[in-house]
């Protein structure tokens, strides 16, 4: 009969009815209900509204005790029979064996973890939690009844079988429910919605099309958007969620690609530390012997290079920072004490005296100290170093190493590390010993002069450099300077100090 | 850049750091700008002495002819004082007392005071007395243009004024304002 | 008063300025301006006489010409001033010599005035009373001198005249002998020449010998 049809309260408009993810299709009044070919009394004039995942029957004469709904799930076949003089048209549904499976008909139930209440689904059962994402328990775990025995409803102690009341809470203990529910398994059920008030084409092509949709089997992955559109937190969550795992998945895809870098990058360094290698052993063979006879033998017979050569080589390499082949010196995370840090200065300080006797100063005589740190940061490829950390090694190095370079710093701010020939010092005693005191003969004299070019050619310095030692020579007094009529500045012994008046 | 003397066809000699180059760009480091300062000062003034020349002026640098070309330019070397030089030249001898900004309020010519002005006075009292002319009415132009060549020969109506001044302050000149020009009487002290 | 005032800037010092200072300081600028004026005159001649010396080396004596005519008229002109100035440097100078004489004049009056006050002061018969005074004062001191020496006797007078010629004996060796020329031995020969002038000579002098009384 219509008993597997459940009661609704009709009383309660549809669209409240509706559960989840339930949508009403279509409404008609002026219905009637026949239960297996026969009239159903109690259903002869009511409304019958189609949604997405049921057909619900509401009565006009009393809502709310002769209201029904049917699963569509439950719907195996449907017809369509046309009005007949005084038979109005009806559609007929075959409903498939009654399954009470549970498992079909979702109640709502309460997610331990967010105590979100999901509501009830008429689809799959939910195996998420809408709003957390948490796992719902499996039923089996929720509220296992084993058969034989009674549970008690009021304080969920398994009696056992026969008795009538708890015997903790003492409450009467209902009878126990037989196994099997009656079902008519064997023989198909129909039902036949009969419009006395037409509208039938038009309902019965929408319940086609819900039967066909089967909304109720649409996989909860799908829902969980749906679901929440438009929900406020939830929503700000979710796009969050989504923007964290887009984010990892590229950052994945970039490691990757890092990864093969690497690997890439560790048989180039290979493969320049065995040319370097091969380099000094060049290098140091033909410094040994200089007969052409012991050059041929050796084992590189396409190319001797010459020493020129060999230095652009290696500073190419360490331009293309691919020289530290134990890896750069880094800061253990945990140190924080000032004996690590002293430890880490001395590390440090060692790898870069190291890099500056191989020659990171490129053979010149003054360099400045932002061109040694980019050489150095180049070097070590990862682990950049800070200016401070960098300058507090530096002067490590120099102090305790005893590579015999100089740091100074010019009037104009600048920081430059120099070969101690290049010294304050000595770059003056240098310069003034090339010049001839003034006051012999009365030849121009022109190797008296000093401009930064000449200086640059022949100290090997920097043109920039040059004129900033000239200068810090004028400061200390040795030499004074000549402005040309058309702006030239030149440089001379100063006289003037040691001078003593001799005019009228 | 041979160190040597040169004579001036005047008769001056000028000191050997003037044959110098850089002697006469403005020095930039403090010490060697204080040596050269006070060379310059002393030689300008004594020029100032030799040739009787009692204004100097900006405008005088940078040129080739005129009555400080011997000083200020070096043909042989080609080098000149160049006009921010002198200024700042001009501005240590007003600093020293040896001149004095001529007319006031701007810093571009000086009178020079290769003597003081008491010096001054006592010149023009010396004179005035040596040529028995005390107690008589004198006007400016007849001291500084007088038939015979005088030790104030040539100087500037500002300077005398100056002069007379502190010869009044000594009691020994009075100043007369005829309608035409300026007149002193200078007599020997009152005191 | 005056000095710190002077001192200050306030007054001038010396004697006040007159109105004739003032006549003679306008003269005198006169007189400058007219030298002034010659100096330049002088320059334009000079620079004429060059002009004409170049027109000449050029071939130009028409406008050589012309330059030497006008260096005549500077000429002319110069001559003129310095007549000028010649009568200023006369009234100037007779000016001055005229404030000299009134300085003399005043000097000699003052002095004059001076002698006069001076005079008052020296009185003649204040003169002459004094000059009887000091004769009667001196007369009496003469008496009083004869009336002490009166007092002394005879004896006394004896012994103070003995010691007197005793010290003059005493003075007396220190004075030499004069060395006498020595004496003819023989007699003298007269000449006839020499007698007849001397006895002419000896009447004329007993007669200027009678005259003197």
């Amino acid at each position: 009969m219509l008993a597997w049809l459940q009661s609704v309260d009709g009383s309660i408009p549809p669209h409240a009815l509706l559960v989840a993810e339930e949508r009403l299709l279509a409404t008609q009044n002026g219905v009637g209900l026949y239960d297996n070919g026969q009239k159903s009394p109690n259903h002869q004039q009511g409304t019958v509204h189609v949604t997405s995942h049921r057909l619900l029957y509401i009565d006009d004469a009393r809502p709310e005790l002769c209201s029904l709904a049917l699963q569509l799930s439950t719907v195996a076949q449907s017809e369509y029979y046309n009005g007949f003089l005084t038979s109005s048209s009806k559609v007929e549904l075959v409903l498939n064996s009654a399954s009470t499976d549970d498992d079909d008909d979702d109640e709502g139930w309460t997610c331990a973890i967010c105590a979100h209440e999901n509501p009830r689904s008429l689809g799959q059962r939910r195996t998420h939690c809408a709003l957390c994402g948490a796992v719902r328990p499996a039923k089996s775990t929720s509220a296992p009844a084993p058969a034989n025995e009674l549970q008690c409803t009021v304080c969920t102690f398994i009696n056992v079988q026969g008795a009538t009341s708890c015997e903790i809470c003492g409450t009467p203990l209902p009878l126990p429910k037989p196994k099997s529910i009656p079902t008519q398994t064997n023989e198909r059920q129909t039902m036949k919605i009969s419009f006395r008030k037409g509208g039938d084409k038009a309902f019965y092509a929408v319940l086609k099309k819900a039967l066909q949709a089967k909304a109720w089997k649409v996989t909860q992955t799908a829902d969980l958007p749906r679901a929440e559109q438009g929900a406020g937190i939830s929503g700000i969550l979710n796009a969050v969620e989504s923007n964290t795992s887009a984010s990892t998945d590229s950052v994945a895809s970039a490691l990757k690609d890092l990864e093969a870098l690497t690997a890439q990058a560790k048989s180039m360094v290979a493969l320049a530390s065995t040319l370097s290698a091969k380099l000094q052993q060049q290098s140091a063979q033909s410094s040994l012997s200089s007969s052409p006879s012991s050059r041929s033998s050796t084992p590189l017979s396409s190319s001797t290079p010459t020493p020129d050569a060999t230095s652009f080589i290696q500073r190419s390499l360490y331009n293309m920072g691919l020289t530290l082949s134990e890896g750069p010196v880094v800061q253990s995370s945990d140190s924080n004490s000032s004996g690590d840090e002293r430890r880490y200065l001395d590390e440090l300080a060692a790898e870069v005296g190291g890099l500056l006797s191989d020659g990171l100063m490129g053979g010149r005589g003054m360099v400045g100290l932002d061109e040694i740190w980019c050489a150095w940061n180049r070097a070590r490829g990862v682990a950049l170093l800070a200016p401070e950390t960098f300058i507090a090694a530096l002067q490590k190095a120099i102090t305790g190493r005893g590579l015999g370079l100089g740091m100074r710093t010019l009037k104009s701010g600048l920081i430059v590390l120099h070969e101690p020939r290049l010294s304050h010092a000595s770059f003056c005693a240098r310069l003034l010993s090339s010049t001839p005191p003034p006051f012999s003969g009365t030849v121009e004299d022109t190797q008296v002069w000093h401009t930064p070019l000449d200086v640059a050619a022949r100290e090997d310095v920097a043109v920039a450099l040059a004129a900033q030692l000239l200068q810090a020579a004028e400061d200390d007094g040795l030499l004074w300077r000549d402005v040309e009529p058309f702006g030239g500045v030149r440089w001379t012994r100063n006289v003037l100090k040691d001078w003593t008046w001799d005019g009228d | 850049m041979a160190l040597r003397r040169r004579t001036l066809p005047s008769g001056f000699t000028l000191p050997s750091i003037h044959s110098l180059h850089p002697f006469f760009t403005h020095q930039t480091v403090p010490t060697t700008l204080a040596v050269q300062t006070e060379h310059w000062t002393r030689l300008i003034l004594s020029y100032a002495r030799h040739a009787r020349l009692f204004t100097l002026g900006v405008e005088d640098a940078d040129l080739k002819t005129g009555p400080w070309a011997d000083i200020l330019y070096n043909p042989e070397i080609a080098r000149s004082v160049k006009p921010a030089h002198l200024e700042s030249l001009i501005a240590t001898l007003v600093a020293q007392g040896k001149a004095y900004y001529d007319p006031p309020k701007q810093t571009r010519t000086v009178l020079l005071l290769w003597r003081t002005l008491d010096e001054w006075a006592e010149v023009l009292f010396t004179w005035a007395s040596d040529t028995g002319q005390l107690n008589t009415i004198l006007t400016f132009y007849e001291i500084q243009e007088p038939e015979l060549k005088s030790e104030l020969s040539g100087i500037p109506t500002p300077l005398l004024r100056r002069a007379i001044q502190a010869l009044i302050k000594s009691s020994r000149a009075q100043l007369i304002d005829g309608t035409e020009g300026g007149g002193v009487r200078i007599f020997a002290s009152t005191r | 008063m005056q000095r710190f005032l002077t001192s200050l800037g306030l007054r001038q010092p010396g004697p006040t300025i007159t109105q004739q200072d003032r006549a003679i300081l306008d003269l005198k600028h006169q007189r400058d301006r007219v030298k002034q004026y010659q100096k330049k005159i002088q320059v334009v001649l000079d620079r004429e006489q060059e002009i004409a010396k170049q027109c000449l080396r050029a071939g130009q004596k028409d406008r050589a010409l012309v330059a030497l005519r006008r260096r005549k008229y500077q000429e002319s002109i110069l001559a003129k001033t310095d007549s000028q100035l010649e009568n200023l440097e006369q009234l100037v100078s007779t000016i001055e010599f005229s404030l000299v004489q009134v300085a003399v004049m005043e000097g000699l009056k003052q002095g004059n005035d001076v002698l006069k006050e001076i005079h008052k002061e020296l009185n003649i018969d204040n003169v002459e009373k004094l000059l009887d005074e000091t004769r009667e004062a001196q007369a009496y001191q003469r008496e009083v001198d004869e009336a002490l020496m009166s007092q002394m006797t005879a004896d006394e007078e004896e012994a103070v005249q003995q010691e007197l010629e005793e010290l003059v004996r005493l003075t007396q060796p220190d004075v030499q002998v004069p060395t006498l020329p020595e004496a003819p031995i023989e007699e003298p020969v007269a000449q006839p020449g020499e007698i007849e002038p001397v006895e002419a000579e000896r009447q004329p002098e007993r007669t200027r010998v009678a005259l003197p009384a």
